[in-house]
This record gives C-alpha cells, sequence and structure tokens, in this order.
C-alpha cells in the first residue's frame, strides 16, 4: 500500500517535470520561428518608441529565461499571461472554450466505452471467433469515415434537414442546456464512430487470442459455464491492452476534436487556436499547448494506473522499477 | 472406472485422424501412463476424456465412459457437474494454465466456488488445507500471491491442489512434469503416488518420456500417430517390448538410467534388479539397429524428444531422478 502510494506520487513528479519540460519548450518554440509580434500588432506603420514603449508593457524585452521563470510562476497561479490580440487574461479567454472542449472530449470518450466494449462481447459471443464480411465492411466503413465528413453529414440531416440542432449557432449552456447539449452529442459522435469501430475491432480480437488461452481450459475443467469464463476470467484479460489503447484515444481526442468543432461550429479551444497561431498571439497559443500536453500525458497516467490496478505482473513491474530508480 | 472403446477423433483442419481408434481402460484406484512422442494423439486423447475436445472443430466416434456414463457425446451441462467433481486435469505449463489476475488461493478454491455453497472463510481453510496436503510451503501467505510470483514447481503443484480439492474420481495429467527440472519433476511424481495411494485417485499420467512413467505407473499405454501401438504392464513392456516404436522410446533412455533403476529404483527388488541388469544390453542392442534401420522420420523425432541425460544421483537422495535434463547429450 506504502509502496502504491509512492508510487503514484513519483509519477504525479514525472507529470509536473515532463509539463515544464513542455512549457519551456514551446516558449523556446516561439521564441526562435519569432516574427515579431509586437510588429504584427502594431503594423508597419508604427515608430520606433511605439514599439518599444509596448515591448516593455508586454514584459518582451526582459531576457528569454526571465520570462519564462516569470510565465511558470505566473501558471501555478492561473495567470497564464495576457492575449497580444485581446488585450485581456489568457486564462479568462480560454476557460469556456477549454470546458466546452473537455466536455466534447469526456462525452465522446463515454460513448466510445460504453458502446464498444459490450458490442465487442456481444459480437464475440453472438458469432464466436468466425469473422462475416458483413460484420468486417461495416466496421472497417467506421474506421475510414473521418470525423470531418461526418460532421457534414450530420449537420445536414440532424441540423439542417431534422433541424434537431443548428449547425454554427451553438446557443451555449446558461441560454439553452438542452439545445446545447444536443449540438455537442452529435460533435462527439462524428469524434466518436471511427474510434468506436477501433475499438470494437481491439477489444474483440484481445477476447480471441484470450480464449485461445490454456487458463480458459483450466476454468472449463472446474466446472465454469461459459459465462463465468467469459466474466470472470478472460474480459479483464482481455481489457488489459484494450485500456492502454483507450488512454491514447483519450489523449487525441482533445486535438482530434478541433476539427470537428469547426465543422459543427462549436466555440471550442480549436478555432480560437488556429486563430491565435496566425495571429502570433504566443500567450494563448502556450497556454493552449501546455494544457493538451497534460491532457496527454494524464490519460496516459490515467490508463497506466488502471491496468496496474487490474494487473498483478505491470504492479509488480511498476513497482520493481519504482524501486530501483 | 474408465473406459475407452474404438476412439476416434478428426480435426476438419487435417487430413489425417488425430485419434485412429484407440481403447483401453483405467483400473480403480490405477496410475496408467500414457507415452509417445509429441504429436502422437495424447492430448487430444486426454482432452476428450475431460470434456475439453473442440467439438466444433472436428469429428469423432467411440465411448468414454467413466463409470458407465458417456463423456463423448455428454451435453455441456452435464460435463459441467462432472468438471472438477469427478475430473480432475493438470496441464503441462503451469503458468499458462492459471489465469495470470486472481490469486493463487482463488484459483485453487475455484471448483469450491462452482460446486460448494461454502462461505469464503470455509472455502479458505479448505483451500489453505489442499495447498499444505501439497506440500506447498507457508499456505497462508502463498494463498494471496499471484501465478507470476511463483515458481514452476510451486504453480505446479497449485494446480494438483486446485484439481484434487473435492477429491475428483479421475485426475487427468497432461505432461505435468515436463516443463519442470528434474529436481522438481522427481517430487511432483513423488506428490501423485502418495496421492494416489492416499486417497485412491486414479490417475492418467501422460509423458513423452517411458522413463518417467515407468516411475510412476504400473501399467503403461503407448501410443504413436494416433494409434495404441502397446499397452500393458509396465515393467513387462519396458522389458519386452513387443513393438519396435517401443523399442526405440526404451533406447532412447540413456543407459546409466537403466543401472541406476536396477540399483535404487522405486522397482528394486531382487527379481527386477535381476532383470534391469540384463536390460542395458536389449537396450544397447535395439538402439544402433532400429536407428539405422529406420525409414520413418517420425522415429528420428521419436529419439530427439526422449533423450534424458541424468548425471549420477547425488546428495538430495532421490534415486535415478536427480540428474540434470538436457537433450542430445550423452
Ligand atoms: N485444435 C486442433 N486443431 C487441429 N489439429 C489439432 C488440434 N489439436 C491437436 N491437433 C493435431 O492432433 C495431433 C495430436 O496432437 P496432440 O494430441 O496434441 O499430440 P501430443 O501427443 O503431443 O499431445 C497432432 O497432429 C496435432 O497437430
Ligand atoms: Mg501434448
Amino acid at each position: 500500500m506504502k509502496d502504491a502510494c509512492l508510487y503514484i506520487l513519483k509519477r504525479l513528479f514525472l507529470l509536473l517535470a515532463t509539463m515544464i519540460l513542455v512549457s519551456f519548450l514551446t516558449f523556446l518554440a516561439f521564441r526562435l520561428v519569432s516574427g515579431d509580434p509586437v510588429r504584427t500588432m502594431l503594423g508597419t506603420e508604427a515608430t520606433a518608441e511605439q514599439v518599444e514603449a509596448l515591448r516593455q508593457e508586454l514584459g518582451l524585452s526582459d531576457p528569454f529565461l526571465l520570462r519564462y521563470v516569470h510565465w511558470l510562476k505566473g501558471f501555478f497561479s492561473r495567470d497564464l499571461g495576457v492575449s497580444y490580440s485581446y488585450r485581456q487574461p489568457v486564462w479568462d479567454l480560454i476557460s469556456g472554450k477549454l470546458t466546452l472542449s473537455l466536455l466534447l472530449s469526456l462525452l465522446s470518450f463515454a460513448l466510445i466505452v460504453a458502446i464498444s466494449i459490450p458490442a465487442a462481447i456481444a459480437s464475440y459471443r453472438f458469432t464466436g471467433p468466425i469473422s462475416g464480411w458483413p460484420r468486417t465492411i461495416l466496421n472497417q466503413l467506421g474506421m475510414a469515415v473521418p470525423p470531418f465528413f461526418t460532421g457534414i453529414l450530420f449537420s445536414w440531416v440532424f441540423g439542417i434537414t431534422l433541424r434537431l440542432f443548428t449547425p454554427g449557432d451553438f446557443p451555449g449552456f446558461q441560454t439553452d442546456a438542452l439545445a446545447s447539449f444536443i449540438h455537442l452529442f452529435f460533435a462527439a459522435c462524428c469524434l466518436a464512430i471511427p474510434r468506436i469501430a477501433m475499438t470494437i475491432r481491439m477489444m474483440r480480437s484481445s477476447l480471441i487470442s484470450e480464449m485461445n488461452k490454456t487458463y480458459v481450459l483450466t476454468a472449463i475443467s472446474r466446472g465454469n459455464d461459459r459465462k463465468t469464463v467469459l466474466r470472470r476470467h478472460v474480459l479483464k484479460n482481455a481489457l488489459v491492452p484494450v485500456i492502454t489503447f483507450l488512454g491514447q484515444t483519450l489523449a487525441e481526442l482533445v486535438g482530434a476534436g478541433i476539427v470537428v468543432e469547426q465543422v459543427l461550429g462549436l466555440p471550442g479551444l480549436g478555432r480560437f487556436l488556429v486563430t491565435s497561431i496566425t495571429h502570433r498571439d504566443y500567450p494563448v497559443v502556450q497556454a493552449i499547448v501546455v494544457i493538451l500536453a497534460f491532457w496527454v500525458v494524464l490519460s496516459s497516467l490515467l490508463a497506466d494506473l488502471i491496468s496496474q490496478a487490474i494487473d498483478p505482473r505491470l504492479r509488480t513491474a511498476a513497482l520493481a522499477k519504482g524501486g530501483t530508480a | 472406472m474408465l473406459e475407452i472403446r474404438d476412439f476416434h477423433v478428426k480435426f476438419n483442419s487435417r487430413s489425417r485422424e488425430a485419434v485412429g481408434g484407440i481403447s483401453f481402460t483405467i483400473q480403480d484406484g490405477e496410475i496408467l501412463g500414457l507415452v509417445g512422442e509429441s504429436g502422437s494423439g495424447k492430448s487430444v486423447t486426454a482432452m476428450s476424456i475431460a470434456g475439453l475436445l473442440p467439438r466444433r472443430q472436428c469429428t469423432y466416434s467411440g465411448d468414454i465412459l467413466l463409470d458407465g456414463q458417456d463423456l463423448l457425446h455428454a451435453d455441456r451441462s452435464v460435463l459441467r457437474t462432472l468438471h472438477g467433481r469427478r475430473i480432475g486435469v493438470v496441464f503441462q505449463e503451469p503458468m499458462s494454465a492459471m489465469n495470470p489476475l486472481l490469486t493463487v488461493g482463488e484459483q485453487v478454491g475455484e471448483v469450491l466456488r462452482v460446486h460448494t455453497s461454502l462461505s469464503k472463510a470455509e472455502r479458505r481453510e479448505k483451500v489453505l488445507s489442499a495447498m499444505a496436503d501439497v506440500e506447498l510451503p507457508e499456505p497462508e501467505v502463498l494463498y494471496g500471491r499471484y501465478p507470476h510470483e511463483l515458481s514452476g514447481g510451486q504453480l505446479q503443484r497449485a494446480m494438483i491442489a486446485a484439481a484434487i480439492i473435492i477429491e475428483p474420481s479421475l485426475l487427468l495429467l497432461d505432461e505435468p512434469t515436463t516443463a519442470l527440472d528434474v529436481t522438481i519433476q522427481a517430487q511432483i511424481l513423488a506428490l501423485l503416488r502418495r496421492l494416489n495411494r492416499e486417497k485412491g485417485i486414479s490417475q492418467l499420467f501422460i509423458s513423452h518420456n517411458l522413463a518417467v512413467v515407468r516411475k510412476l505407473c504400473s501399467r503403461v499405454a503407448v501410443m504413436q500417430r494416433g494409434l495404441l501401438v502397446e499397452c500393458g504392464d509396465t515393467d513387462d513392456i519396458f522389458f519386452h517390448p513387443s513393438h519396435p516404436y517401443t523399442k526405440n522410446l526404451i533406447a532412447a533412455i540413456p543407459v546409466r538410467e537403466h543401472r541406476m533403476q536396477a540399483a535404487a529404483g522405486p522397482f528394486a527388488d531382487a527379481k527386477e534388479a535381476g532383470r534391469a541388469v540384463s536390460s542395458p544390453e536389449a537396450g544397447r542392442g535395439a538402439a544402433p539397429d532400429s536407428a539405422v534401420s529406420s525409414s520413418e522420420a517420425g522415429r528420428g523425432a521419436a529419439l530427439d524428444s526422449v533423450i534424458e541425460v541424468s548425471s549420477p544421483s547425488s546428495a538430495a537422495g532421490i534415486p535415478a531422478a536427480n540428474g540434470t535434463l538436457s537433450k542430445g547429450g550423452e
């Protein structure tokens, strides 16, 4: 127990270290690719004095490292700096959009887990290891359809024709919670469909390979019925690789959501990130990059901890590494 | 107690029958050995007795009767009532035969969970005593361990404990010692012998090594390519093999093994010793003869798979079994 706590602490510390490294690298990268944000803001007409004054105001004339340390300190108190373009605190600008994007990711992740795991089990129970072509085609179709295409399709079918939501006009949860949820739900479906197909395929093949292992024969030879063999023995074993895969899926959902947000007109992080990059609004871009990186690292940490909770071999390996490091 | 009559199995994916019409019986309280090179159909036979044959992937015929009850054609629901209660199974690789995610204790007690209405605490008591019975050290500690934290020998003992926990009448052992080193192998053989003596559990002991079978079984059946080529008293077959394949299996046992058997083996009374002393000649005679004249590719494989090189017995005091196992040595 104490070992486990220590291990989790160590992983959290590593997470923090990763975040600091990521933020430093993005900070450095923006300095190197530069293009002077002050010049961009003021236009070519500005005088040298005006430029210098704005540089002072934005703290751009400080040495690089000092600026980074300053930014880092601010980050921990949710002071992400001030947007160059909007002259407003970055946190105020992005917090609402961030919430919406996270909601989108979490909703589509919930759909993926809630649909693909039971579907894979059902598909295995009814057809066994034999693969029929209708299912294969359906599965590959699901994987092949890109979310932006489903987005366009859904806008047309559910939005314009059936009028379940208004594409491009997201009401906001304060204004109309139900309409907002429906809008979000269709966006989440677009994101989830190819990943549901992938997860079903993965879970199914994991089930098939576990079913061929000797411990299944042992379980049968002890008098378990098929259902118990599946539920008590095979399911957890089959889930272990799928959990790692789901961790990666959760990590990439926020990034993948950007396109869907654009297509369905959701005011999430996506569109804002794109405009901020074109305007060289570095404080905004920097904050979003660090938050996305945090999301990625957190997802993989969660996946690791869950698979270790299920599989004692992974636990042993993790603790052994933790002991020597 | 177990009777197999004219039993055939053919897998749909193969052109040749895996088992081509075999008949034998296991008497009450007996340990029957089943030997043969790998691929000769031993496992298929054992799995069929255990009701674990993948029925949809093959065609089969004949009778497998356990105390008169048909196992081969029995319904799944009928088989479930027999599994673990009347028939226990132990596989070759204990590590892969155990669920890596469940504790050893849970798995040893699984038959109790399925077949009895004992409470958790009562099951735990029974599991601990079964674990002690198979001579697992510190049962309370091992109870909560996971398979990957135990050695191969400990796991195999746990598998045996799980299989005998409500004392089935028949124990099927599919090469239970093949994956273990020779010292552990000898201990497991001693354990099986004791379980047979004390609890009267009949056993089908499968091995590709006739020397191992001879240490445990009074009767042996020899299989080759899905057929039973010989079946009878172990010593009769050992000293007077009638089939060339059996001669081959015996010839493949290194000569020193015979001498040690003669000097200190489990059947080391005067008469046995007398026979054993004369056997090296027979063994030596058979080896070059059959190796040269053999035109069947299978025989080479047979030789390979049964060669076991023993070093002279040393401190451990386990006669004729505490050498190191290595293939192709000597
Ligand atoms: N599930 C299966 N599908 C097809 N062929 C099989 C299957 N199981 C066993 N066989 C074949 O049956 C024959 C006997 O195998 P087996 O009983 O495992 O031999 P062994 O004596 O080594 O235990 C082999 O030729 C093997 O390839
Ligand atoms: Mg086998």
